[in-house]
């Protein structure tokens, strides 16, 4: 990886970004010992067999979106953590030093977005086999599906890199790389209600409109949900979001080298 | 085969629409050969730093042909020998000097083994084995200069392209930074050296360009650009008199506070103005040959592109 990744490493133990993962992770463990505890007194009353169905449906849907909604903060953290690394590595003073090296700007770019990703979907995924082993002892059941939640969030964290690196590429500012994410997240947010608004307002150009941009954008919401079924071993109907984001993020990695190979510095 | 060779280069910067265009570099040619020191000489804005970013691939050339190490600058492999010490660097602040090197060095495709031999080397040489183990952003202007120039030469490169190596350094690191060029060229490895401090150049380069407003006004060793031809400077009792001196052997140029300073047409002449003096009953305590700082020759090659036409410098009452 010439070096780059562990300079990304460096970089995030630098900025105390992995300090506050693991804020956020203790955090998140007590939350579950202090749950957990409730839990037990409830089983621990001798309830009839239906309801005691009813409380592992309970805590296996507890588990897997408990659990989501952990990893998908710790996207959310690094996402926002990682928006300025591209840029600083391209502002003044600094490309020339990365650049001056015998790697092709291409090379540079993979390999830092590469670390980036191996680092803090690395980071997340730690991160969520903790949270994840302090569920299963203190709940006593596991499922394997579960473990795809941190593929999930390996995807995610793909997906919302292509965005903030492409930004990060052209602008060079983290204000814009990270206002591009949160422009993207309500897009992908509101987009799926589209059809109620159709009904509302009659207008052909509109509905297109919406629904060019719902099938080009990247719909990280929708392929959580995805993901979540193939957690809970169910059948997942439609595939289509995942492969048009993950199209969506290609698409994106590949204009980012296009303008990295033609920037002056 | 020339290290560096650079062709007939322009560099156009397209800004925004209210400064227009901007010619950087203006259809450039020069060659560094190997075991050179080349200086690169020219005002703030004479396109120093832009042709050095060409070189190395950081900036592209609009135009014309650029070699590094025989490769063109958009192969990576052009930079595989080579070293960089950017103007104004802002070098990864989360590292310290030594982590700098360690990048430095794996990014040039080094072995941990190599890099640390070659830390230990460089380190003592730039001065910096008390504060390698010191984040950069702790560093001074002087030391983060320092470990510039010791990242610049991890890889043991063939050339080493500095951008004003000694700006914020403590006289006494200039003379070590001096000392380490000194070393480098004795290796037979080549130098460019940008710089607006002309006695440093001066002291340490073999040959010059001089650069303004993107073009290159002259390329020559530093002994040439020094040294004014047929010039000399007369130490002798002669007041504030102009002599009547025949056209055909020179003219006198100046009145000085200790004699006159004549132009000849040639070597010959200095007998004859001796003979004149000494005529004249005029002592004469010495005779010397009139050698520019570099310094002066730069401000008046500057100058004379300034003046359209530009001939009529040095020569004042005749
Ligand atoms: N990135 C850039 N964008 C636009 N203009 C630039 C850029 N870099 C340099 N210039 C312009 O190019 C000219 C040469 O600059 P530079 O190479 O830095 O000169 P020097 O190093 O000799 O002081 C200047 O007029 C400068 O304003
Ligand atoms: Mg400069």
């Amino acid at each position: 990886m010439k070096g780059l990744t562990r300079d990304t490493c460096n970089e995030m133990i630098d900025r105390k970004l992995f300090w506050v993962f693991v804020a956020v992770t203790v955090l998140t463990i007590l939350i579950v010992l202090l749950s957990a505890s409730t839990v037990k007194t409830l089983k621990a009353g001798e309830a009839p067999p239906e309801v005691a169905k009813g409380i592992g449906d309970l805590v296996d849907a507890y588990l897997i979106n408990g659990l989501g909604k952990f990893l998908s903060i710790l996207v959310f953290l690094a996402v926002m953590g990682t928006a300025g690394l591209i840029p600083s590595m391209l502002s003044r003073g600094r490309a020339e030093f990365y650049m001056s090296k015998p790697i092709s700007r291409t090379g540079l770019l993979l390999n830092k977005l590469v670390g980036m990703w191996a680092v803090y979907g690395g980071l997340t995924v730690v991160a969520g086999l903790v949270c994840l082993g302090v569920m299963v002892l203190s709940y006593d059941l596991f499922k394997i599906g579960v473990l795809w939640m941190l593929v999930d969030s390996l995807v995610a964290l793909a997906v919302w890199f292509s965005i903030t690196g492409l930004i990060g590429v052209i602008s060079g500012s983290y204000a814009f790389a990270v206002t591009a994410a949160f422009l993207v997240w309500i897009a992908q947010s509101l987009l799926p209600l589209r059809e109620g608004l159709a009904q509302i307002v009659n207008s052909k150009v509109l509905t297109t409109t919406l629904d060019i941009l719902y099938y080009v954008l990247p719909k990280p919401s929708q392929v959580s949900d995805l993901f979540a079924q193939l957690a809970r071993s169910k059948e997942v109907a439609d595939w289509m979001p995942l492969w048009s984001t993950l199209l969506f993020a290609l698409v994106m990695y590949a204009a980012s080298l296009w303008f990295f190979r033609r920037k002056d510095y | 085969m020339n290290i560096v060779s650079v062709e007939n280069v322009v560099k156009i910067y397209h800004t925004g629409m209210k400064r227009g265009n901007i010619t950087a570099l203006n259809e450039v040619s020069l060659s560094i050969d190997q075991a050179e020191i080349f200086g690169l000489l020219g005002p703030n804005g004479a396109g120093k730093t832009t042709l050095m970013k060409v070189l190395l691939g950081i900036t592209r050339a609009t135009s014309g042909g650029v070699t590094v190490m025989g490769l063109s600058p958009a192969d990576a492999g052009s930079r595989e020998k080579v070293g960089y010490l950017p103007e104004n660097h802002r070098f990864p602040n989360h590292l310290t000097g030594i982590g700098l090197l360690e990048l430095a060095g794996r990014m040039c495709g080094m072995s941990n083994a190599e890099i640390k031999t070659r830390a230990d080397e460089l380190l003592p040489l730039v001065g910096m084995d008390k504060w390698a183990h010191t984040k950069i952003r702790k560093y001074s202007k002087g030391m983060a200069q320092r470990i510039g120039l010791a990242q610049a030469l991890i890889n043991d490169p063939d050339l080493v392209c500095l951008d004003e190596p000694t700006d914020g350094v403590d006289p006494v690191g200039k003379i070590e930074i001096r000392e380490v060029l000194q070393r480098i060229k004795e290796q037979g490895k080549s130098v460019l050296l940008n710089s607006h401090l002309l006695s440093e150049v001066e002291s340490v380069a073999d040959r010059v360009a001089i650069l303004s407003k993107g073009r290159v006004r002259r390329v020559d060793t530093v002994k040439h650009l020094t040294s004014r031809q047929l010039e000399y400077e007369f130490e002798a009792e002669i007041g504030d008199r102009f002599l009547d001196i025949p056209p055909e052997i020179g003219k006198q140029v100046a009145v000085t506070a200790n004699g006159m300073r004549v132009e000849l047409k040639s070597r010959e002449g200095v007998t004859h103005i001796i003979d004149m003096l000494r005529q004249r009953r005029i002592n004469i305590y010495a005779v010397t040959p009139v050698k520019m700082s570099l310094e002066q020759s730069f401000i008046e090659l500057i100058k004379d592109q300034a003046t359209p036409g530009g001939q009529q410098s040095g020569g004042g009452a005749s």
